[in-house]
């Protein structure tokens, strides 16, 4: 108990192996970088503490191991996540294309009210990008997510993605609780109809998951 | 066919049976699936070594560290609300739901509002403003009326509750601790694991309340911790909730909001021993009484179960017709004195053990008439300048309700008062006129010159829809406390000073 918050918010990086995930959390929670390899096993996690709007938010982020020999291990973690960071890897191509099936696995395993974000990382390494920039956003738009492009290795937009999830869970509440106050259930947010551009290889009319998630 | 998919392919999973196994097997009546014994060939994860497994529970470890000190936070929180919700004494509707100040017939403008949340009055000091725009929490009334959203600060403090402590997205109140300051809790947990092993249990292992939607509900129950605000689906909580809350909430609520202190180890242990004594006595009046369920006296603030206690509490014999008395109650009336006495000799000769520590206020019981009598302990802390007051029990209270029965509780005072708003009170126990408190209330920095000149109230008051109704009062001279020695008292209740 060694310091006070006001809240605790349990986040959870997920995507393939070696996209960075746990570097990307090693920068968010000690601001350093290590570029060897290793492995996450099953499961660990960082905490930090940040503040927003005046009240300290701890955040407890759970780095999953990417790999399939795990699964059942992270997958017990979804469920408990109030956030999850779903990262992909700018120079490698499938793990881009595995988004949607992270992005599936969310929708079995994790609880609704979640808020999700889709990070391209080692956006560093222009030279080898592979997926654009572009084609992220439009994914991102697809599913009604945030999107940004991050770097570890650079300390690029590592802070503020952290920030920016955290501070949607916290609108989230607030929403969540004032929808209380008027006496019907809020309407849909708008949901977003993104132009299929193929680039994804999602079929445009594919309701966002936006559109599906009742109010509670 | 047969030379690609035959049964002498080593890795192929599934294969076509030939004609002949095929006749065989329709023989057999056993199906037609057909599954070979290679089912190894599916991908199998590897086995977790030790090594790895090893990280994994130490990482297991280190958050259910962290769960824990989460638990304790939320505990933390909970108790905080759980004893504003008992220092609120208004009744909402003429008087602040809050602080019990009446608001008369203002003239000038309103100065009562209706929280949204409780739809009850508040006072202008007790009321917290949230704007429909943003959920900042600005006290003090500005702008338009309608786009203001207002609660009393006992709403307020709930909503931020169920931010803080992550129920809006458990749906329910996440697993907790309370804090384990109060020495009230302590004892019990001390005391009592030959007589009811699962409280113990209960009280550190954890009540997760499941989603509400799947469990049955329990439709206005006020005693539990917390609420979701209206239109929240489930308006109630889950069944879970309602026992272990109170189980337990009663026990350890003590003191006022925020004044929780942590008592010195002797004078933890001098509760202790007098808790025991008066619990043993009431363990033993409950036996006496053939009542099945003793042992779950700790657990027993419920409503239904106190109902059960409490009649049998009153002698057998006159049971049924001091019920048909007490419906057209006159306190003059002398059989019902009789009854009364009657009772209250074959309960106080069972009560040896916390009337041979009793001081000098110990009275003849049957000797007055009236009110009934309270059993209540004092414990003046001079390390923390605490006042511990424990209100155990009263017993034969006068009925005011037309069911022939109170909602009572007690409040107390220190008078002369040192300033305004420090009275304390108890639970309210719902339908009795037997009702067993079991609480502690601490009054903070009370000094020993304080002690020498002032007075503690204990009014019995009985919850009313409309209000409150004086069911006795009694006052203790402090002057005699002395620090770390802890007072009982027997006292007979007087007519009301209100």
């Amino acid at each position: 108990m060694a310091k006070s918050y006001d809240y605790l918010f349990k986040l959870l990086l997920i995507g393939d192996s070696g996209v960075g995930k746990t570097c990307l959390l090693f920068r968010f929670s000690e601001d350093a970088f290590n570029s060897t390899f290793i492995s996450t096993i099953g499961i660990d996690f960082k905490i930090r503490t940040i503040e927003l709007d005046g009240k300290k938010i701890k955040l407890q982020i759970w780095d999953t191991a990417g790999q399939e020999r795990f699964r059942t291990i992270t997958t017990a973690y979804y469920r408990g996540a109030m956030g999850i960071m779903l990262v992909y890897d700018i120079t490698n191509e499938k793990t881009f294309e595995n988004i949607k099936n992270w992005i599936r696995n969310i929708e079995e395993h994790a609880a609704p009210d979640v808020q999700k974000m889709i990070l391209g990382n080692k956006c560093d390494m222009n030279d080898k990008r592979v997926v654009t920039k572009d084609r992220g956003e439009q994914l991102a738009l697809e599913y009604g997510i945030r999107f940004m492009e991050t770097s570890a290795k650079a300390s690029m937009n590592v802070e503020e993605s952290f920030y920016i999830l955290s501070r949607d869970i916290k609108a989230h509440i607030d929403k969540k609780m004032e929808g209380k106050n008027t006496s019907e259930g809020r309407n849909p947010p708008s949901v977003i109809r993104p132009t299929p551009d193929g680039g994804g290889g999602f079929k445009g009319n594919k309701p966002s998951w936006f559109s599906r998630c009742t109010v509670l | 066919m047969t030379s690609e998919f035959g049964l002498r392919g080593p890795k192929t999973p599934w294969v076509c049976p030939s004609d002949r196994q095929l006749a065989l097997r329709a023989k057999l009546r056993a199906g037609w699936s057909v599954k070979t014994n290679q089912f190894n060939t599916f991908p199998k994860p590897q086995p977790l070594t030790e090594k790895e497994h090893q990280a994994i529970v130490s990482v297991i470890q280190k958050a259910e560290e962290l769960d824990l000190n989460e638990q304790y936070r939320v505990g933390k929180l909970v108790d905080r609300l759980e004893s504003l919700r008992r220092l609120a004494s208004g009744n909402g509707i003429t008087q602040c739901v809050l602080c019990g100040d009446s608001f008369g017939l203002s003239v000038f403008g309103r100065n009562n509002y209706r929280c949204f949340d409780c739809k009850k009055a508040v006072c202008r000091k007790c009321v917290v403003d949230l704007s429909a725009a943003g959920p900042s929490t600005s006290s003090g009334a500005s702008g338009p009326k309608d786009s203001i959203l207002r609660l009393c600060k006992l709403c307020s403090e709930n909503r931020e509750f169920i931010k803080k402590s992550g129920a809006w997205f458990y749906k329910g109140v996440p697993k907790y601790v309370l804090p384990e300051k109060k020495h009230h809790s302590a004892s019990y947990s001390y005391e009592n694991p030959s007589t009811d092993p699962s409280y113990q249990e209960k009280r550190f292992v954890s009540r997760y309340i499941p989603d509400p939607r799947g469990a049955n509900l329990q439709p206005g129950n006020k005693r539990a911790g917390w609420y979701w605000p209206r239109n929240a689906k489930s308006r109630s909580q889950s069944e879970p909730e309602y026992e272990s809350s109170s189980g337990e909430e009663e026990q350890p609520g003590s003191s006022g909001a925020g004044a929780s202190t942590s008592t010195t180890k002797r004078a933890g242990s001098i509760v202790k021993t007098t808790e025991k004594s008066s619990h043993k006595s009431t363990l033993k009046r409950l036996m006496d009484s053939k009542s099945s369920r003793s042992a779950d006296e700790t657990t027993g603030l419920s409503e239904e179960r106190l109902f059960e206690t409490s009649d049998p509490n009153s002698t057998p014999g006159s049971s049924g017709h001091r019920q048909k008395y007490f419906e057209r109650f006159d306190p003059s009336d002398p059989t019902l004195s009789f009854a009364d006495n009657n009772s209250r000799s074959s309960v106080s000769s069972s009560d040896g053990a916390i009337q041979s520590t009793t001081g000098t206020q110990r009275l003849n019981s049957a000797s007055v008439i009236g009110f009934g009598i309270l059993e209540a302990s004092i414990l003046y802390d001079d390390s923390h300048q605490a006042l511990h007051c424990s209100i155990h029990r009263a017993k034969d209270l006068t009925p005011t309700d037309i069911n022939g029965l109170s909602d009572p509780y007690c409040m107390l005072k220190l008078i002369p008062t040192r300033s305004e708003g420090t009275h304390l009170r108890t639970k309210t126990v719902h339908k009795t006129l037997q009702p067993v408190f079991n609480e502690t209330l601490t009054f903070q920095g009370v000094t020993q010159n304080d002690l020498a000149r002032q007075i503690l109230q204990i009014d019995v008051l009985d919850e009313d829809r409309w209000g409150k109704d004086c069911l006795g009062s009694v006052q203790i001279p402090l002057l005699r406390i002395r620090p770390q020695q802890t007072r009982s008292f027997t006292l007979h209740l007087e007519k009301a000073r209100l």
